[in-house]
Parts: C-alpha cells; structure tokens; sequence
C-alpha cells in the first residue's frame, strides 16, 4: 500500500521465533504470511534465511524469486552483514569488510533487490561501496541501530562523509529501535508475573533519566515499598534494557540520506497503541522531509517469545496506515 | 550453565526430543548421534564455536570422540576453529556422530554446553559479542535408521 509516496513492506525477520522453531515453517509459508498482510514488499536476511551464507545457493535463490513471483511479490532489501569475525583469531581487515559486502551485492543482485542493508563498513571503504553500487545498481544501506542513536558521533561523521562523496547510491537505514522511551508491555509483564508493583515500575520508567543512579532509584523503590522484583526490572533498565528520551533531532538529520526504513517495533496492543516507541512522530518528521520510498515494519517482539508476528505485523501495519492517512497515532 | 552472554528464547530448538539416535553398524551397538539446533536468530559459522562440551547421563564425552558432520563433511572438534566456510544454519542441525560403544535404550539426560562468538559483534580487538547456545533435556534414544 502506497500513502502519499510512502509504501509499506515487511522484513521477513519479523518471522523469526517460527523460523527458527518451526522445521516445518519453509520460505513459502513465510511469503504466504507476507501476502495475507497485504504488502508486496519485503525484505529478507540472508544469514536468517539461507543454509549457506554469505553466497547461497543457486537452489535456494531461485527457491524464493519463484514463491515471490508466485504471489506477487517484490524482493525489495536484501539483509546482508559483515561476518568479519568469522577467521577464528584473526583481526578484520579492509578484504574482510570487502567480501562480505561483495557476496552480499551479488546475492542481492540474485535476488532482483535494488537495496542492500549492509553489514559494517568502514568510513574508508564508503567510496568503494558507492562505486559497487552503482556497478551492481544496489543501493547500500547502512543501519543505525541501537544503542547507536542519530546524533552520535559515528553516526554523523558518517553522515559528513556520505555528502562528501555525493553518492545517492550510499545512505542511511534508520532502525526505529534508536527510539525506544519505554519498555514494551510484554517486557514488563515480567516483572510483574515476579511480583513487581505497576505502580512502581512507572516510578522507575520516570526517574530512569532523571539524573539518579540506578542505586538511588532502588533506594527510593524500597521506600516505597519495592523489593527483589522491582530491583531486577531496575538493573534491566540501567542495563540492557536501555530505553531514553528519543534523538528525534538527529533523526531529522539523517533523512535526506536515508535509503528506507526499517520501522521496528515490539509490541502494539489491540487499541493499536504503542508507547514503546513515537512512531508519530517519526513518520512526521519523514513525511515532513518530503521522502518517498519503503517503510519496512520490522517486528522484534519475538525476544518475548510470543509467537504472535502476525497479528502483531497486522496491527502494526494498521498503525502505521492511520498515521500516515492523518489519523491518531500517538 | 549461568553466563553473561546473549541467550535466545529458543532454547527448546537445541536438542529436539528425537534428537538422540543409535548407530548400529554390521555387528552391533557402535554409539550414537545427537542433533544439535542453535538458540540464536541466525545462522553462524562452524569457525564461531569457542567452546563445545557434551554430556550423556553426566558422564563427560571425550573431545576425540566428537565427529561433527555438516554437509556431509566429517570434522573433529579441534577442526571446527578453522571451518569458517560452513555454515549452521537456523534450520539445518549440526549432527554429532560419538563412536563410545553405545547407549542403553530409554532415556538419557543430555548436556551440550555450547559457546560461539558473534562474527559481526565486533567490541574491540580480540573482543566479540558472545552466544550461549547451551541446553540440557532428558531425550529418548531413537532406533538406529
């Protein structure tokens, strides 16, 4: 579905938790899922979904441009990574980074995607990358994904050196897990099931960035009556549950180099709410910027292990339609 | 096993309750293989391995003893460091073949302690995201094919 320039795909990562558990879940029954959904674009991560990786097989290829076609599909990104770790005891180096990105540019090309979301590259080898792109015609995407936020420094010498090379074969693939304020629900049903007070837990999502330590906030938990339940959820917060007020200013700076978006999410409830993360006014800011291409809802709700994709893909497309069209998100 | 590393939600897909099988050659009983699934979102390279134990009935298995079949390429577990061309997927267990003389029939509790490194994790040199992809289950040993 196309709203005013902006058309909406679906990452086939969002599939993961039946994937991976699933033996009998095959690639056509994950297009049929995409299908249902009612998007024609997608995206597909070639370590999730090959049997070999980085260059798959021709088989397998051919395996999924057939079930795409089948359903009238489009291969629209192709997920790739920099596995530069994979040479046991070796440090990376620039023909490292170079492979990867190579196979991955060539599986893409297989695919028919004109989109790559790369795996790391190097700030030296980002003209190289423009020079394959344009040879291969794939776009290469590099992923701002959390904890990274836009406004890091990285990240906008990234930025500084995309506009140096001028190329608009190279940009920017913000992931909308930058932007996380909150936890979502289902992370929080945790500590509730452990006993943890609603009550509380709001207290500690509030004060998080108040400037107190996660010692000080356990101190006043406790004071009002807190315990071990509370003081688990605390430490996830301070840890790697990190949640933060959102860069939106920094996002701002990284649209008119952005190739397409991958609108992650975790949770969105039967009211069609998400407080997890401000997709209103992330969807502003690209409307705002005058963009035109592909909003890829990437579901990640999976690490709660629920396995409701679907439905949550469903509510989460829904969401994303009311915004664009004008109406209430939040 | 009680780590810091990253732990999927998919520890059930490790070891599969058929996942233990008998191997029975031209005279008898000879031991067994076990079929291994990786708790992560996406496939690794067998290189990424860092550390491999196996328990039956908490009797360690020797290392020698360990034959890792991928593709119908047989390595041992001193080989796996090198083996950054193979490639486990999600969806395609790592089998183990154990020549130990055999197991009695019935059930076994099985421990696989599983460590890999992420190859695209990179925290510094030297440094890299770690995955605990470790499980235990009491599995019944199937007939031999």
């Amino acid at each position: 579905m196309n709203i005013g320039g902006i058309e909406q795909g679906v990452s086939l990562y969002g599939f993961d938790q039946r994937w991976v558990e699933d033996p009998d879940y095959t690639i056509e029954d994950c297009l049929d899922d995409v299908h249902e959904l009612g998007v024609q674009r997608f995206e597909l991560v070639g370590a999730v979904f090959f049997d070999r990786y980085p260059r798959p097989s021709v088989q397998e290829i051919d395996r999924v441009r057939a079930a795409a076609d089948r359903r009238g599909l489009v291969p629209f990104s192709y997920g790739g990574y920099a596995d530069v770790g994979r040479i046991t005891g070796h440090e990376p180096v620039d023909e490292d980074y170079i492979l990867d990105l190579t196979a991955d540019l060539m599986t893409a090309v297989e695919l028919g995607c004109h989109h790559l979301r790369a795996g790391a590259v190097p700030l030296h080898l980002l003209p190289l990358a423009a020079m394959l792109a344009e040879q291969y015609d794939v776009n290469v995407g590099i992923e701002v994904h959390a904890p990274s936020k836009p406004s890091d420094p990285d990240v906008q010498q990234m930025l500084a050196e995309f506009e140096r090379i001028g190329s608009r074969r190279l940009g920017f693939v913000p992931d909308f897990g930058c932007f996380i304020e909150r936890p979502a629900e289902p992370a929080l049903a945790r500590y509730l099931a452990a006993g943890a007070d609603r009550r509380l837990l709001e207290f500690v999502i509030e004060n998080r960035h108040s400037g107190m330590t996660e010692d000080e906030v356990f101190a006043r938990v406790r004071e009002q009556g807190g315990g071990q339940a509370e003081r688990m959820a605390i430490s996830d917060f301070f840890g790697f549950l990190s949640f933060g007020p959102a860069d939106l200013d920094g996002f701002a700076t990284l649209l008119p180099w952005t190739q397409y978006f991958h609108s992650k999410f975790y949770h969105v409830d039967a009211q069609l709410e998400d407080p997890t993360i401000p997709l209103e006014k992330l969807l502003g800011a690209i409307v705002a910027s005058g963009f035109r291409g592909v909003l890829m809802s990437e579901y990640e709700g999976h690490a709660f292990h629920n396995g409701d994709a679907l439905e949550q893909l469903r509510r989460h497309l829904l969401l994303e339609r009311r915004i664009l069209s004008g109406g209430s998100g939040r | 096993m009680t780590t810091t590393y990253l732990k999927l939600p998919y520890v059930d897909s490790v070891l599969r309750p058929g996942a233990l099988r008998a191997v029975v050659l031209a005279r008898g009983p000879v031991g067994f293989t076990l079929d291994i699934g990786l708790n992560y979102y996406r496939g690794l390279p067998l290189s990424t391995i860092e550390r491999f134990e196996l328990t039956v009935d908490g009797e360690r298995i020797a290392d020698h003893l360990l034959l890792f079949e991928h593709d119908r390429t047989l390595l041992p577990l001193s080989a796996l460091a090198q083996a950054f061309t193979e490639f486990w997927s999600v969806k395609k267990p790592l089998r183990v073949r154990v020549y130990q003389g055999g197991l009695a029939s019935g059930d076994h509790e099985v421990g696989v302690t599983l460590v890999l490194r992420s190859p695209y994790m990179r925290l510094g040199p030297g440094a890299w995201g770690m995955i605990d992809g470790s499980a235990s289950r009491t599995l019944t040993l199937q007939e031999a094919e």
